[in-house]
């Protein structure tokens, strides 16, 4: 948290320009002194590299990993940027909207299953942008600082964040209060988290088998309402590419089992998708631990 | 839709029975007024589950915070039926 902190300060006090140095050094003293980070970051690089351009023994560099941690430094300052300054720091280009926009015309919220993949505060925008309520579900241990260190820099902004509370059915029924509202509500679904009790599916990605929880897909399921996946990635020039596929492109209620087996096929919907957007920004990929590992937890 | 007022602790009891057999594979035999969420087996998500289904049928809502406080089936009766206080909001 001290590193969001100093970048936000430092992003309000200099802007955005003048501080990339101080947040490249903030993220290059974490690529100096996380090993574990650096190892997963090398192993990455070369899974979605093997995608691209396999050639046999190819290993990523450290200097290709420092590029990788770099562009976790640009993200920040785009995350304060974004809050601090508000949208019109960039422009953002919109594909499959007509994935979301009719539900949300008929009154009908949607769930939006998005990753450490880009950027995840620009989806605020789409709220913005639509006069739409965005929910994003937090997890507690994280909630309360990140709100004050937002709040901060937008008071003004209606920071609608849902902690999440592990095991608990509250936390579902708080969905499903927003969902039937017609608003959106934003889940990040690529990581186990220790409240994720052991409820896990493995997926295919990037050519080996990897852990996500079953919560976030079985969600849609339990309250029979569409799911889209979303990514918001970073352009060359300061902007941002908002892609949106559908999930579950209407409602569908399952349970039991069969409510599993279905939440394991969205799930593998889910990893193609984001592997597809990890070959297309290799860099944008911002969790820094071995998901392959058994559990994949980070 | 049927008025969950006009329902007894029985046929709400009923209906709770209907529904975990048809959604979550239990037997009728295995689900008891003292059975727990946990003792079924069944977690937070089928715990909304159920309160959905529930929602579906008759014209009874669940808050926010009720199911947090809900250990038995006999808890979830006694909600519905209107003889167990809410959680204050």
């Amino acid at each position: 948290m001290w590193g969001l902190k100093l970048t936000a300060a430092s992003i309000r006090l200099f802007g955005r320009a003048l501080s990339l140095p101080l947040v490249l050094a903030v993220v290059g003293y974490f690529f100096a002194t996380d090993r574990a980070g650096r190892a997963a970051s090398r192993t990455y690089l070369g899974r979605v590299h093997a995608r691209t351009r396999p050639e046999p023994g190819w290993q990523p560099t450290l200097w290709q990993s420092f590029l990788h941690y770099r562009e976790f430094a640009l993200s920040i300052a785009d995350r304060v940027t974004l809050w601090g300054g508000g949208p019109g720091a960039f422009s953002f280009r919109f594909g499959g909207k007509e994935h979301i926009r009719p539900h949300l015309d008929r009154g009908q919220g949607v769930l939006l299953l998005g990753a450490h993949l880009g950027s995840f505060d620009a989806l605020r925008v789409l709220g913005e942008q639509d006069a739409v309520p965005v929910n994003v579900l937090m997890y507690t241990r994280h909630a309360p600082k990140i709100n004050e260190v937002f709040r901060t820099l937008s008071p003004d902004v209606d920071v609608r964040v849902i902690p999440v509370e592990p095991g608990s059915a509250s936390t579902t029924l708080q969905i499903k209060a927003c969902i039937d509202r017609g608003e959106l509500v934003a889940i990040l679904a690529d990581r186990v988290e220790p409240g994720d009790l052991g409820r896990v599916c493995e997926v295919d990605f990037l050519g080996e088998k990897a852990a996500l929880p079953m919560a976030p897909f079985q969600l849609p399921l339990v309250l029979g309402c569409p799911a889209a996946v979303i990514v918001a990635l970073r352009g060359k020039e300061p902007d941002y590419e908002v892609i949106a596929e559908p999930l579950l492109a209407t409602g569908e209620r399952q349970s039991g089992p069969a409510r599993a087996a279905r939440a394991r096929e969205l799930a593998q919907v889910y990893a193609g998708f984001l592997e597809r957007q990890c070959v297309r920004a290799p860099r944008q990929w911002f969790n820094f631990y071995d998901v392959w590992a058994k559990g994949g937890r980070p | 839709m049927v008025d969950h007022a006009s329902m007894t602790p029985d046929e709400i009891f009923a209906m709770l029975k209907r529904i975990m057999v048809r959604e979550f594979d239990l037997e009728e035999a295995q689900i008891l007024l003292s059975s727990g969420f946990e003792e079924l087996d069944l977690d937070s998500i089928d715990a909304v589950d159920l309160a959905v289904s529930v929602e579906e049928e008759i014209d009874f809502q669940f808050e926010t915070d009720d199911l947090a406080e809900l250990r038995t089936m006999q808890d979830v009766v006694d909600l519905i039926a209107g003889v167990r206080d809410r959680t204050s909001d």
